[in-house]
């Protein structure tokens, strides 16, 4: 009977040890929400430049499932703000770079758990960056204001290794055929970068600025070009292959063209015009006179995982904005953001 | 024409009022003794004001004027660091709304319509008076937060006289000045000199940065510099004239703010202001007429900018004002006057021709008081004009109107005071107020909008106040509230293409509350008590949506606390004084939405002093301990302001 109770006791106890390593266990199943695992950020970053010169740009968080937003990221989980003019962003080595122009800045946080990994300062005013596939995440290029160059930064040190002379304000970059095409705004070129030589090999003239980049389907590379008082607004398309202009789509007289954007299958090109949001197939000749969504817009991208166009609305630029997104089945919601959103990234 | 008319009505006044009691009301007589002798001090029944006077002036002579009205008059003045840009608030109001002048003649600069505080030494001013609300009558555009009245005073005394200032306080900072008159027979005359230099190489806490680390402030450094000659000349019993030549120059470097790495930005001001006056009086009548030319010049370089910087930016003035005053009656005056204003600006970024503006305006005034002197009441009504863009090169004196002339609003405004029961009084005013845009609204390039429409609208006050003045006692204190209401308020958006433009499109109500109470007792014949206070309670809101996201409408506009108050309590004997002044400025907002805003903050300051009398001589010790309690605080978002600071200066008086 003594027997019979201690036995009973014993098991008692083991239960009770036992549920404590179950319940334990579920609950480090269940995750620590500040510490959300990779699949966590599924959806768009918003990229809130702040006001200029008021220190207060930010970056959101809006989830692609369940269209859900988590705001300031960055000061939350660092408790210091992100910085002046918040221009990019990119993805590398299980890192996420966070451009922070006016003041001169790269900040690296962790891409899971967004905690600061380090800073990157004294980069004069960066603007854009890019890594090489050829370089294996060794390398990044950072594009740049007013230094006349291209940084070359170690993102295994996280330091400046070195400059690429290239004289004028240079923007965004894409890569194709192996090579970094840069827009410069300065010259009115697109120059292009060997990035086992950190050298510029060629440039390619344009009629106005070039203000924005991407890579088609069939790997050429589209240039969004401005309009001057005798030059039309204009879409180039280059070809990598010996870096000339094969095609180019002039727009009417008067309209601007601005944020350019591609799609995930690389067939489908976006931009924003006087008017609103427009849609054209790469394979097109001629533009379409008739929006995807009428207004003005202050940014515009497209998730190339579903297909969903973002538009930011800066309203006065002395408030929090709005992000209006539009799903591929048409329909729309419009969410307030941080101040100034000027950008997106996205991840899946 | 219209001169005949004028000439025939003048003539008639004076026939009408020829049989009436021909003595003359002193009440604004121009006299040597008074500071600033200006429209705002006569017509101005209904109306809020201030008034520093020669003590507090001596005890602000290392200063300038920013630090006294930031300090003493309940306006939140803005600065970024010490020593760099300051503008003020007033009535729920920006920098451009409130006018300064100086000996009758507006100081706002044509380009961008502020004047900075911190360029204007306290040394150089006789007189600084401050009427609230607006002026937009007596004094057009832009006269709707308030006008500071600034003036040198003549000196009254016979031979040659003086003061040699030095002071030195933390963070690297030195002033040294000079004033030195001289008075004989016809003449009197007066230089004076200022120079102050200062590191500002304050630390403080970087908020902004990871583990808070103490930074010290860099590229504060300041010099300011200013020479100001006097001239005045009695011609004959009743006309006196004057010629007054003003030179300010300034080197200051931009001071990063927290968030940026460094600053290497500078701002070079340099301008100089002559200006000339003849004042006549006769039995019943006044006639003022005064010139000023101004060359003011801005360059700022930043090498670190987006676009690197290196502007240079100069305005021209010429300014010509007439101004006749009639007695008409024991109970009634009269004021007519004619102004010509003309500026030009050769700033890089206004294209060519370079902008030639002409501004000509008529204005006048009407004075009642009642015989028992109860009752007081002003009419006053302004009419000015402007020329639109010149398509050709003009010089400053153009021998034709340099573009199309286009009418302004008319502004009439009326106001009384009326002692309605012992020592109280009741005042009120009415009046249409209007800013018409700068240069830099109209024609930078790119970006600027010459189609903008005057800003607009109609502001009305009332107070209540007490005066009691004995022997010991001197008493003058007042609640009152104000309402402004401002229609195409302009505001720079960012347009198509990224641009910047400004657009006629906001709706401004301003109102609020303002107490104030001075109050000195004499406890002995030379030794008093004194406090004085002021409260503002301020609602500024835009009434206008942009959109159905636009979460500005019915918020209150940034930079405008709430609350502000200021107040001093000081002591004074033969010997010494001790003067306690507080400030406590309400939280400010800084998104146009009010979800962001800077905490409150309060100052203390404490000066004190002594003064050594030796014969005919003095010397002044004075000591100014700032922000005593240490307040780390931003008057502008992440511009970092001293904590704890002290100012030691010795003032020779001969």
């Amino acid at each position: 009977m003594k027997n019979l109770n201690q036995i009973f006791k014993f098991n008692l106890l083991a239960l009770v040890a036992l549920s404590v390593v179950v319940l334990s266990s579920c609950k480090d199943e269940g995750g620590d929400p500040i510490e959300p695992s990779p699949s966590a950020y599924q959806g768009a970053f918003i990229l809130n430049e702040g006001g200029f010169l008021k220190g207060n740009a930010s970056i959101d968080f809006y989830s692609r499932g369940e269209a859900k937003l988590t705001q300031n990221l960055f000061s939350n989980i660092n408790s210091r703000p992100l910085g002046d003019v918040f221009q990019s962003m990119y993805k590398a080595n299980g890192n996420y770079y966070l451009v922070v122009n006016n003041s001169s800045k790269i900040e690296v946080v962790n891409a899971e758990t967004f905690k600061s990994v380090g800073t990157i300062s004294n980069l004069g005013s960066p603007r854009f960056m890019l890594v090489p596939s050829a370089s294996n995440g060794s390398k990044a290029y950072v594009t740049d204001l007013f230094n006349n160059v291209i940084h070359v930064l170690s993102l295994t040190s996280h330091t400046q290794t070195k400059t690429i002379d290239l004289n004028g304000w240079s923007e965004n970059m894409v890569e194709a055929g192996g090579n970094i095409y840069v827009n410069n705004w300065s010259n009115k070129k697109v120059y292009v970068i060997d990035p086992s030589a950190d050298a510029v090999k060629d440039s390619i003239a344009l009629t106005d600025y070039p203000n924005g980049i991407v890579v088609d389907a069939n790997k050429k590379v589209w240039v969004s070009v401005d309009s001057t008082a005798t030059t039309p607004a204009k879409l180039v398309r280059i070809n990598p292959a010996n870096n000339s202009i094969e095609g180019s789509i002039d727009f009417a007289t008067g309209e601007t063209v601005s944020k350019l954007a591609i799609n995930g299958t690389g067939d489908k090109l976006y931009y924003l015009n006087n008017t609103g949001v427009f849609e054209v197939a790469i394979s097109a000749s001629t533009l379409p006179t008739t929006a995807k969504k009428t207004g003005s817009f202050y940014s515009m991208d497209v998730d190339p995982f579903d297909g969903s166009i973002y538009l930011g609305d800066a309203i006065d630029f002395n408030q929090n904005g709005t992000v209006t997104r539009i799903k591929t089945d048409g329909s729309e919601t419009t969410f307030k953001v941080g101040i100034v959103p000027n950008g997106f990234f996205f991840n899946n | 024409m219209s001169q005949k008319i004028i000439i025939s009505a003048l003539f008639v006044l004076a026939t009408l009022c020829g049989q009436a009691q021909t003595h003359a009301d002193s009440v604004y007589t121009v006299s040597s003794s008074e500071v600033v002798v200006q429209r705002e001090k006569v017509f101005n029944a209904g109306t809020y004001t201030w008034k520093a006077d020669s003590v507090l002036l001596a005890q602000y002579a290392p200063n300038t004027l920013g630090d006294v009205l930031g300090q003493q008059t309940g306006m939140f003045v803005r600065q970024y660091t010490p020593g760099t840009l300051a503008t003020p608030i007033m009535r729920g109001t920006y920098g451009v709304h409130t006018n300064v002048v100086w000996n009758g003649f507006s100081l706002q600069s044509p380009m961008n319509q502020l004047i900075d505080f911190n360029l204007i030494p306290a040394f150089f001013m006789d007189g600084i008076e401050l009427a609230h609300g607006s002026q937009s009558a007596l004094y057009g555009s832009g006269a709707i937060g308030g006008t500071i009245g600034l003036g040198q005073q003549a000196q009254t005394r016979n031979g040659l006289h003086g003061t040699v200032l030095l002071g030195a306080g933390s963070f690297g900072s030195y002033q040294q000045g000079a004033k030195l008159g001289y008075k004989k027979g016809w003449y009197t005359g007066r230089v004076r000199y200022f120079n102050q230099t200062a590191q500002n190489n304050f630390t403080y806490t970087n908020k902004t940065k990871f583990g808070l680390p103490t930074d010290t402030l860099k590229n504060a450094q300041n010099w300011l510099n200013g020479q100001m000659i006097e001239n005045y000349f009695s011609i004959k019993h009743n006309i006196k004239a004057s010629v007054t030549a003003w030179h300010t120059q300034a080197y200051r470097g931009v001071a990063p703010l927290m968030f940026q790495e460094k600053s290497i930005a500078f701002q070079r001001d340099d301008s100089w202001r002559v200006m000339g006056d003849i004042k006549a009086h006769w039995k019943k009548s006044e006639g003022i007429v005064r010139a000023q030319y101004f060359d003011e010049r801005i360059r700022y370089t930043d090498a670190a900018s987006a676009v690197p910087i290196n502007s240079d930016n100069r305005a021209f003035g010429l300014l010509l004002e007439g101004e006749f005053r009639y007695h008409v009656s024991p109970l009634h005056d009269v004021n007519f006057g004619l102004n010509s204003s003309i500026f030009k600006s050769t700033a890089d970024n206004y294209g060519t021709p370079a902008p030639v503006q002409y501004r000509p305006s008529v204005f006048a005034s009407h004075r009642f008081h009642s015989l028992n002197q109860k009752i007081f009441t002003t009419f006053s009504i302004r009419q000015e004009a402007v020329t639109l863009r010149n398509t050709q090169n003009f010089p400053l004196l153009p021998t034709k109107l340099p573009g199309e002339l286009r009418f302004l609003p008319i502004v009439p405004s009326i106001g009384a005071d009326y002692n309605f029961y012992r020592k109280f009084w009741l005042g009120g005013k009415l009046s249409r107020v209007y800013r018409y845009p700068s240069f830099n609204d109209l024609y930078w390039s790119p970006g600027g909008n010459p189609n903008l429409k005057p800003e607009d609208g109609i502001s009305g006050e009332l107070r209540l106040s007490y005066k009691k003045e004995n022997t010991k006692w001197v008493i003058n204190t007042s609640v009152g509230g104000y309402y402004s209401d401002i229609n195409n308020w302009i505001i720079w958006m960012q347009g198509l293409g990224g641009i910047w433009t400004p657009r006629n499109i906001q709706r401004v109500v301003a109102r609020g509350v303002e107490v104030q109470a001075d109050v000195k007792y004499t406890i002995t014949q030379k030794q008093y008590l004194k406090f004085d206070g002021r409260y503002a309670y301020t609602q500024s809101t835009n009434r206008k949506q942009g959109s159905a996201f636009d979460d500005s409408y019915n918020k209150q506009l940034i930079y405008v606390p709430h609350h502000i108050v200021a107040a001093n309590v000081s002591y004074g004997n033969r010997f010494a004084y001790i003067r306690v002044s507080g400030q406590y400025t309400g939280k400010q907002f800084i998104t146009s939405d009010n979800k962001r805003a800077l905490p409150a903050f309060k100052t203390l300051n404490v000066f004190l002093g002594t003064k050594i009398k030796v014969q005919k001589t003095s010397i002044d010790i004075n000591l100014q301990a700032k922000n005593l309690l240490n307040a780390e605080y931003q008057a502008v978002e992440w511009a970092p302001m001293p904590q704890r600071n002290f100012l030691l200066n010795v003032q020779f008086n001969f």
